[in-house]
């Protein structure tokens, strides 16, 4: 084995179980960042796997209406996000582990996510989850095109068809602006946080995700908790490569390493940031704000095209 | 060839002998016994023609009629619509034994639907035009007298006949298309339609006709209008094969064409104009589909759909060989090729589970059902295996063949610097994603609604299905997951057979070097689905581990807001579920509502109504109509007149013929 592949490997992995074990600690971040804009103590940080634990030490409760869908879909929620989790938890340049084509599974492993978690949602038979399905599917078509559009203008640039080369290429500063702000609507979107939904009302009329989970409890509901915060680290992982195409080569992987993490940590409190300062949308401006970021994109693809040094 | 020859002779005696039956329970097992028999002769010739690796198998005999020859051919292209042909007739006869009831019209049907099989088989073997016309010919009344099953009610009457007149306006296309040819070439064998030089605008006007002709079969937007009619009226059994492969037999004859009509590829207008199509139908049909309630409907709409994703790669493959991207060009038609059998495979899975909820609940429309799948969780499985294949989700088989198109548009997308090529490349990729996307929608919408939640018809109004009818959507829906997983033996098929169709155009062997790349995605692929299937049922396991250190679980209600009176009416219907795309796209589709209008102070009961309806219908069925119904008008004055007239016409028509004739000369 040669050397470079054994350190591809071993950050690959690191990526891997860094997220594993770090994602729960985003949405702590994101609330102690909005209690302090609140003026509040806030939760503490690691709230979350306080969260997961107590409830995987619990027993579930079932409505009498559930079929073995609802108690399955969890499980397949976590493990395919798991590994889209894997395909993006890539270092930098020639990954082992990334392949020809790689986005488009990524992609069909986040619709079976939601295909199983959509499911459990009807299977209970509650209107109001029928009614936070309904919004969700909503807005799927637009983000599905918004992400493919995201990549389709990253494999442009980097004249490669895998995930690690779209998002670890050396945008120009203008194109990876546009991206940013893309990615950071589509995420806004795909977890459900302002303005597109607000995770803190708890009113069942007003939420979309929250509202489709409502009769999980015990470890059901800790694994959905849990593949959710990973849902936001791999859209925050794709913001962070993009972010270090502004800073200039590292020297060590590791340098690359702790940075990467840094700046997903800040990510999540720029997102806390502007959880505290925005309001929520209406519905019909979510679909608007989905559509704008798709024009940013064919923008970047405009130029890609225009510039044409693109082989 | 003597094998296949064999097999439909059985089927064919096997049609006419269940006729005779006092009972149409045997007619039924001779049908049966008669497709198996088929299946497995034609199965096994297949095999030798593997075992040969053969490129093909001609038989021909002359007969007395000049230009009419008995030649007959087997080549790849073929073989892959035979194999579905073979199978999903099969088991949809064995359904059919416990589907259709114990009355006179069972044997007729037995009847039509051998005939239908052999000549699908028939029209698929014969390599001459006339033959080719005669047999497709005697597919559409066999199918149309199949659709007919129920012909006292008037609805059904009215549906076969849009159809059979759909299928005749074709054939008039078609007959058109291989007259230029016998023109250009004076001969009806394929094989001498093959090899001639015609130059790029006759072959364009060529390709068109029988684009045009073979379409009306296929089903795509503008002649699709014969589909959502026919479907929901004729028995499941017949939708499945009908739907599974008989609107595959157009595609089939699209792809001889392109063989005929070489020199029309050239140019980018055609494969940009088969790529249009595709891209309109697959948009325009799911979001029709989308819609439906009724949910046979539905399932023709998502037919149209899948045939414009069809006909989306092989728009794109033809036009990525008129820009020289020959890898994406082989990849992206076998992507279709792949998607044509797949499609077979849900279609019919759908369509038999469609048939025997509607025999268990008597209903046809989606909105009444619910909560079945705890009453018949096998049929619930196929159903969502079914469905899950079709919204392409990962481990099954739709979502194989959309990877390859979606590979070949990407790898066109990115090696090119020709910015028509970049944005028909992305033009395929946004529409597959966004098409995939709705009909996950369209299929959660299905499956929930049907299967999920509380029961909204009474427990004693269910019927009981047969066990038997379960058997052939087990069968299909294990090849669903038998190609998801073993994508990376199978699509050696469909490559195969699309280098054979494209043999003329590349010319360079350095093509195939690129597969590695192909390949090793691919392979890369199918270790993701074994990694998912091992974290699952790991995490299945501590799941388990986490529940049975403690007692029982509790099962309480749905979580109801402390309403107390909750009834399984007032969950979310498949009309509620998709109602803010209805809102979206009212405007295009002017979906008109019948809302009630409550008068006095005490308003009584009402009801609410949505009526979709297909603005194509109006242009395509209706306008035109208005027209030939204007002519006929004006033409039957004249049938009044006096008997002397009507032979002075003729006289007068000889006369004119005699001089022309002469003239000729």
């Amino acid at each position: 084995m040669s050397k470079d592949l054994t350190l591809d490997i071993t950050y690959h992995l690191l990526y891997f179980f860094s997220a594993i074990l770090f994602s729960p600690l985003l949405p702590g971040l994101i609330n102690r960042t909005k209690a302090i804009f609140g003026g509040r103590k806030g939760k503490p940080l690691l709230q979350l796997y306080y969260d997961i634990f107590k409830l995987l030490k619990k027993k579930c409760v079932y409505s009498k209406t559930v079929s073995w869908i609802f108690r399955l879909a969890p499980l397949i929620f976590i493990s395919s996000l798991t590994i889209v989790l894997f395909i993006f938890s890539f270092g930098e340049y020639n990954n082992y582990f990334s392949f020809n084509g790689d986005i488009i599974f990524a992609l069909a492993l986040m619709a079976l996510a939601r295909f199983a978690i959509v499911l459990a949602a009807l299977d209970t038979g509650s209107s109001f989850e029928g009614m936070g399905v309904s919004r969700e599917l909503m807005f799927v078509p637009f983000s599905e095109i918004l992400f493919l559009l995201i990549v389709a203008a990253g494999i442009k640039s980097s004249s490669s068809f895998t995930v690690s080369s779209a998002f670890t290429f050396n945008f120009p500063p203008h194109i990876a602006l546009l991206l940013i702000i893309a990615l950071f609507i589509l995420l806004t979107v795909e977890n459900y946080r302002l303005p597109t939904d607000d995770p803190n009302t708890h009113l069942e009329l007003t939420m979309i995700h929250e509202v489709m989970v409502l009769d999980y409890s015990g470890p059901d509901f800790a694994f959905i908790l849990y593949g959710a915060s990973i849902k936001l680290w791999i859209f925050i992982f794709m913001i962070s490569s993009i972010v270090l195409s502004f800073f200039p080569d590292f020297s060590l992987p590791i340098i690359r390493y702790l940075f990467t993490i840094c700046i997903i940590f800040s990510v999540s409190i720029v997102i806390g940031i502007i959880e505290s300062i925005t309001a929520r949308f209406r519905f019909d401006k979510v679909r608007r704000m989905l559509i704008l970021a798709s024009v940013f994109c064919i923008v970047v693809l405009f130029i890609l095209i225009e510039k044409g040094d693109i082989v | 060839m003597t094998l296949y020859f064999l097999g439909i002779a059985i089927l064919l005696l096997t049609g006419i002998f269940s006729l005779c039956f006092s009972k149409a329970k045997y007619s039924l097992y001779l049908s049966f016994y008669g497709q198996l028999v088929n299946f497995l002769l034609i199965s096994f010739s297949s095999l030798i023609f593997f075992k040969k690796a053969a490129n093909n198998i001609t038989y021909s005999l002359s007969s007395f009629l000049p230009e009419l020859t008995f030649s007959f051919r087997v080549d790849m292209l073929s073989f892959l619509f035979i194999l579905p042909v073979i199978l999903i007739s099969t088991l949809a006869s064995f359904y059919a034994i416990s589907y259709l009831p114990d009355t006179s019209k069972t044997k007729t049907s037995c009847f039509w639907f051998n005939l239908l099989t052999s000549s699908m088989l028939l029209v698929l073997l014969s390599s001459n035009a006339l033959l080719f016309l005669f047999f497709w010919e005697l597919m559409a009344l066999s199918s149309f007298f199949l659709v007919s099953y129920d012909a006292q009610k008037k609805e059904i009457r009215m549906a076969s006949w849009i159809y059979i007149l759909f299928s005749h306006f074709g054939v008039f296309f078609i007959i058109g298309g291989f007259y230029l040819l016998y023109l250009n070439t004076n001969s009806f064998e394929f094989e001498s339609f093959i090899g001639t030089d015609l130059s790029h605008s006759t072959s364009s006007i060529i390709f068109l006709l029988l684009l045009t002709g073979f379409g009306s079969k296929a089903g795509f937007i503008p002649f699709h209008i014969w589909l959502p009619k026919a479907h929901p009226v004729a028995p499941s059994h017949v939708s499945a094969l009908m739907s599974g492969i008989m609107i595959k037999i157009g595609i089939y004859g699209i792809l001889r064409s392109t063989t005929f009509c070489a020199s029309a590829f050239t140019s980018t207008h055609i494969p940009l104009l088969i790529l249009s199509i595709g891209v309109i139908s697959a948009i325009i049909a799911i979001i029709f589909a989308l819609l439906q309630n009724d949910i046979k409907k539905l399932l023709a709409y998502s037919s149209i759909e899948n045939i414009g994703i069809i006909l989306i790669g092989i728009g794109l493959g033809t036009f990525a060989i008129s820009k020289k991207q020959n890898f994406s060009a082989i990849l992206a038609l076998s992507g279709a090729l792949l998607h044509i059998f797949n499609h077979s495979i849900f279609k019919s899975l759908l369509f038999l589970s469609a048939g025997s909820l509607i025999k268990m609940t008597g209903e046809h429309n989606i909105n009444k059902m619910g909560g079945l799948l705890k009453k018949n969780s096998f049929l619930g499985i196929n159903f969502l295996i079914g469905s899950a294949s079709i919204s392409s989700i990962p481990l099954f088989n739709g979502f194989i063949s959309e990877f390859m198109i979606l590979f070949a548009a990407f790898y066109m997308f990115i090696n090119s610097n020709d910015v028509l090529v970049i944005s028909i490349a992305l033009l395929t990729i946004l529409t597959l994603i966004f098409v995939s996307s709705i009909v996950t929608i369209c299929f959660v919408k299905t499956f929930a609604t049907v299967f999920l939640g509380e029961s909204k018809i009474n427990n004693d109004k269910l019927k009981k299905i047969g066990a038997t009818s379960n058997l052939p959507c087990t069968i299909l829906s294990f090849i669903c997951i038998f190609v998801g997983l073993w994508a990376i033996y199978i699509v050696h098929i469909p490559l195969a057979i699309s280098f054979e169709i494209l043999h003329g155009f590349i010319i360079d062997n350095s093509v195939v070097e690129k597969f590695s790349f192909f390949f090793q995605s691919l392979a890369f692929g199918t270790i993701i689905f074994i990694i998912f299937i091992l974290i699952l049922s790991m995490l299945i396991l501590v799941r388990k581990f986490l529940l049975c250190a403690k007692d029982e679980e509790t099962i309480t209600v749905t979580w109801d807001c402390s309403y107390l009176a909750p009834s399984s009416r007032m969950q979310y219907t498949g009309s509620s579920l998709v109602s803010p795309f209805t809102e979206f796209c009212n405007r295009i589709l002017g979906v008109k509502f019948k809302t009630p209008i409550f008068s006095s102070i005490y308003p009584k009961p009402t009801k609410f109504e949505m009526i979709i309806p297909d603005f194509m219908e109006k242009l395509i069925l209706k306008e035109p109509g208005k027209i030939i119904s204007f002519l006929s008008r004006f033409i039957s004055r004249y049938e009044l007149l006096p008997i002397q007239f009507h032979i002075f016409l003729m006289v007068l028509l000889l006369l004119i013929l005699i001089v022309w004739s002469f003239c000729m000369i």
